[in-house]
């Protein structure tokens, strides 16, 4: 059977998509919403915005990301999320690691077995 | 809100809420309120008709599609620290039951030795108080060496039942070893009464004394070295985490 082009990406998703919601909060502490608006925009690293909450969930039980509570100008205080220490070191060693298996992937798929 | 906008977003927290009935209910608050501030913050951007709420919803995803991310954190390169309670080990297969077997195992030896020792100085010593010829003390002493046997092994059962309790319905020993454990105790008890007994009958007071030292050292030395032998290699299994699936 051969795999659908969403099946895939699904796959695909599982190793990245913790990290990119990880280099989302790079700059400071950002609100949920808008980091499931960022990373919904191309529709390729997620397309339910809903998924985001389990994850931001399990990645603070793993210590790698904090929530705090903002004033909001408009309505209740809102949840915002932060990267803690441990969460800035996995996403330097992602960055760090990812080139190299973006570019084997490349390589790989652009030349065969040729070179 | 309105109250068809209201309704479309409680039916659709209430239907998430379900399908995270099997969350541990910490993380199951989290997620819900995660999805409802998004829902808020959301439709404050786009004050308006119901099909906003609708679009809303719809960018969400499906609570069931939400639901399946928070059941399948397992596949994931971060975990969170405590995924489920651990299992617990079955008391026979615990860290600190090897070494509680060699000591069972130590102190059952040392209530033979120590029986078959007393009951032979206690014939030695009633037999010449009241005769005063080393030719009956002697005499009495094969014995005497049978009789402290048999009753060591008696005071030593419980011990003995103790630790077939524990070896029988562990997984820390395989057939040999568990058969090694078992038998070491009768064996013991049968080379303290026979070996002395043997030696008196082959080559006298000279004979006894010396099978005595040799059955006392066999059971020292090679006891001591199956032990250890036993005692490390289930420590070795605990460590490497390794156990058959069934004893």
């Amino acid at each position: 059977m051969v795999p659908s082009d969403s099946a895939i990406l699904t796959h695909l998703r599982r190793g990245a998509l913790e990290y990119c919601v990880l280099a989302m909060l790079r700059d400071g502490p950002t609100y949920g919403f808008d980091i499931a608006r960022h990373l919904t925009r191309d529709g390729v690293l997620m397309t339910s915005e809903g998924t985001l909450y389990p994850l931001l969930s399990r990645l603070r039980k793993a210590g790698l990301v904090d929530t705090t509570w903002q004033e909001s100008t408009s309505g209740p205080p809102r949840r915002y999320y932060a990267l803690t220490g441990s969460g800035a070191a996995a996403l330097e060693a992602f960055h760090r690691t990812w080139p190299s298996f973006r570019d084997a992937v490349d390589t790989v798929l652009s030349e065969g077995a040729t070179s | 809100m309105n109250s068809t906008q209201h309704r479309l977003v409680s039916t659709y927290l209430d239907d998430l809420a379900r399908m995270l009935a099997d969350l541990p209910p910490e993380d199951r608050a989290e997620v819900l309120a995660g999805v409802r501030e998004h829902i808020d913050a959301a439709l404050a951007e786009r004050p308006g008709a119901e099909t906003d709420v609708q679009s809303v919803l719809a960018e969400l995803g499906p609570p069931d599609l939400v639901a399946r991310e928070a059941y399948e954190s397992g596949q994931y390169a971060v975990r969170s620290p405590h995924p489920s309670p651990p299992v617990r080990r079955p008391i026979a297969d615990r860290g600190w039951v090897p070494v509680t077997v060699a000591v069972l195992q130590v102190l059952a030896v040392v209530i033979v030795l120590l029986t078959v020792g007393g009951t032979a100085a206690f014939m030695v010593e009633a037999t010449s108080t009241s005769d005063g010829a080393e030719v009956v003390t002697t005499n009495s002493y094969g014995g005497g060496a049978l009789v402290g046997a048999v009753t060591g092994a008696v005071m030593a059962l419980p011990l003995w039942i103790a630790v077939a309790l524990f070896v029988g319905s562990s997984r820390l020993w395989v057939g040999p070893q568990k058969a090694a454990h078992l038998l070491f105790l009768p064996v013991t008890v049968l080379l303290l009464a026979a070996l002395p007994t043997l030696g008196w009958a082959l080559g006298g007071p000279i004979g006894l004394v010396a099978a005595s030292w040799t059955t006392i050292a066999l059971v020292v030395l090679g006891g001591g070295w199956l032990l250890a032998r036993l005692t490390s290699a289930a420590r070795r299994r605990l460590d490497g985490q390794s156990l058959p699936a069934d004893a």
